[in-house]
């Protein structure tokens, strides 16, 4: 997995490529924890080129959106294609997160 | 699914084992490796790459954290079974187990928020079966196609991938894996081609001797470990058979293979070889026996004919390479008091009686390659539903010599006569668990056993 990260206005948008799972977790959550320390606040998480995302994926999401809810921020997720949906839905992570079909979608909001 | 219920796989086309360091970096790869393997399974692609990836990752993440508990010097054992519609895959740790069913739902509104806690629940939801074992340190995921489209498979033959992934074509292995893409061949055709394909399987063995002398012998080890594994075929579903067998090859390939057969009217021939030679040649040696075995062995051929058949088959190979095999092969039915059997300089086989005594199968023969035909055959009792038959390769018993001060083979005999009435698959556990413990007081071989019990 690799990720690359650009600003649009305010908001951080990262677009994930490949995996998120057990191992490379914790470069997500690095990245976003320096990002956060950094100052910013407005995440947007994008998944179009991502195959699949395990337990531990999701929790470092989990993670994310906790820290990014105690500094009154907000994490998006987009692009997510079916079965990545259908993994947000079966662990009813889709109640806790904010989730669109895309990137501008997510910022337009 | 055929009439019988029954579908043989065909042999080394499918089954693979990963043996994993306790690392999560090598999950990925070795996930996606998995799933290659699996495409002649007829599943789904999508569901193959998403269901099954999530649920093998979840599984092997969760062997090495919590099974393991992170401890680097531990190992996880992968072992995937691929037939037509159905792909299983049993993960293995060397923790203490867990109950799965302590595990909160993860959906409860307390329990959303938590970073972790969700891999059992995604296995479950993605595969189509999950159960534990009752020690609770591994776990077996099962992923079918469609019931739909399941009836759909009859007519095809599922096709043969033998890509072995970061494999240069015009190497030696990619040459074995043309041999080995003959060998399925060679099965499918009348017995008077058969000669051709073997033959032409030997050319492609003589050409990588020629290869071999030029050097790269330690990358070609690697694969040559690869495709020791690739090529041990799975254990046919045979009805009245309960067999199990297991095969823990070292880094060099000492050679060792196993074949259980299905014959007509009912019957199973058991086969237990070891290559004296390691590497490539010793890899091909194994590829010629175990597809010409079957050949033979499905015409209906009594033990010491079959033997024969080889011999003349492969004996030029073998004299001309300077390798010997030792070789023992058994045949028996389900209800029937005896079995048949030739043992070409094999360490013996045994019969473990109810009674927990152990009855020796001696060498008929010298090992294939030394002696001269015709080879010899034994007849055994044999008290079906109660004895249990049992094969194994020096590499076993000499990994387990001098523990508790007995030879290797008192160490086998013992444990395995002490748990005679458990299922074959468990007693190999528990052989292979003391056999990894032993340390080694010569070098390493593989390591080979073969259990069976008949109804």
């Amino acid at each position: 997995m690799s990720f690359t990260v650009r600003r649009v206005g305010s908001t951080l948008v990262v677009d994930v490529d490949g995996q998120l799972i057990v191992g490379n977790r914790h470069e997500l959550k690095e990245m976003m924890h320096e990002e956060l320390a950094g100052g910013a606040r407005h995440f947007i998480v994008d998944f179009a080129r991502t195959g699949y995302i395990d337990s531990s994926g999701l929790g470092v999401l989990v993670g994310l959106s906790k820290r990014v809810r105690e500094v009154d921020g907000t994490l998006q997720l987009t692009s997510l294609s079916h079965d990545l949906m259908r993994l947000f839905e079966l662990t009813k992570l889709d109640t806790l997160f904010t989730i669109r079909g895309s990137v501008e979608e997510a910022l337009a909001d | 699914m055929s009439a019988d219920g029954l579908r043989r796989t065909p042999a080394g086309a499918g089954d693979l084992v990963f043996d994993l360091p306790n690392r999560i970096g090598v999950i990925e790869e070795a996930v996606d490796h998995a799933v290659e393997c699996c495409a002649r399974a007829r599943i789904e692609k999508r569901r193959l790459l998403f269901n099954f990836r999530v649920g093998l990752t979840e599984a092997i993440s969760n062997a090495m954290l919590f099974g393991n508990e992170g401890d680097p010097e531990k190992r996880v054992r992968v072992d995937l079974e691929v037939e037509p519609g159905e792909v299983r895959a049993r993960i293995a740790d060397e923790g203490r187990g867990f109950d799965p069913d302590r595990v909160p739902d993860p959906r409860l509104p307390e329990n959303l928020m938590r970073s972790d806690g969700r891999g059992i629940f995604l296995m479950r939801a993605l595969m189509d079966d999950v159960h534990f074992n009752s020690a609770g340190n591994a776990v077996t995921l099962v992923l079918r196609d469609d019931a739909g489209r399941a009836g759909g498979m009859e007519d095809a033959d599922p096709p043969f991938d033998f890509a072995i992934p970061g494999l240069d074509p015009a190497s030696p292995a990619a040459r074995i894996v043309a041999a080995m893409v003959a060998r399925s061949a060679l099965l499918a055709r009348e017995a008077e081609t058969n000669r051709a394909e073997l033959g032409a399987a030997l050319e492609a063995n003589r050409r990588l001797r020629e290869e071999m002398a030029r050097g790269q012998e330690s990358r070609e080890m690697e694969l040559a470990h690869d495709l020791q594994l690739k090529l041990l075929p799975p254990i046919p579903r045979i009805p009245g058979i309960e067999a199990a067998a297991r095969v823990v090859p070292t880094a060099s390939v000492g050679g060792d293979f196993y074949q259980v057969i299905q014959l007509s009217r009912g019957r199973v021939g058991i086969m237990i070889g070891d290559v004296s030679g390691h590497g490539f040649p010793a890899a091909l040696i194994m590829a010629l026996v175990m597809s010409a075995a079957e050949i033979y062995a499905e015409q209906g051929a009594a033990p010491a004919t079959v033997m024969q058949y080889l011999d003349r088959a492969i004996g030029d190979e073998l004299q001309s390479t300077e390798m010997y095999l030792s070789l023992c092969y058994c045949v028996l039915a389900p209800g029937r008091p005896e079995i048949a059997y030739t043992n070409a300089g094999h360490p013996s086989a045994f019969i473990v009686g109810s009674d927990g005594g152990a009855r020796r199968l001696f060498a008929t023969d010298p090992p294939m390659g030394i002696g001269e035909t015709p080879y010899g055959e034994s007849t055994v009792r044999w008290s079906p539903g109660e004895d249990l038959l049992l094969l194994f390769t020096d590499g076993l018993s000499d990994r387990l010599a001098g523990v508790r001060r007995s030879s290797g083979e008192e160490q086998i005999l013992r444990t395995v006569a002490a748990n005679r009435d458990r299922a074959p698959g468990d007693i190999l556990d528990l052989l292979f668990e003391m056999s990894r413990e032993a340390v080694p007081s010569i070098p390493a071989d593989d390591r080979t056993a073969v259990i069976l019990r008949t109804a």
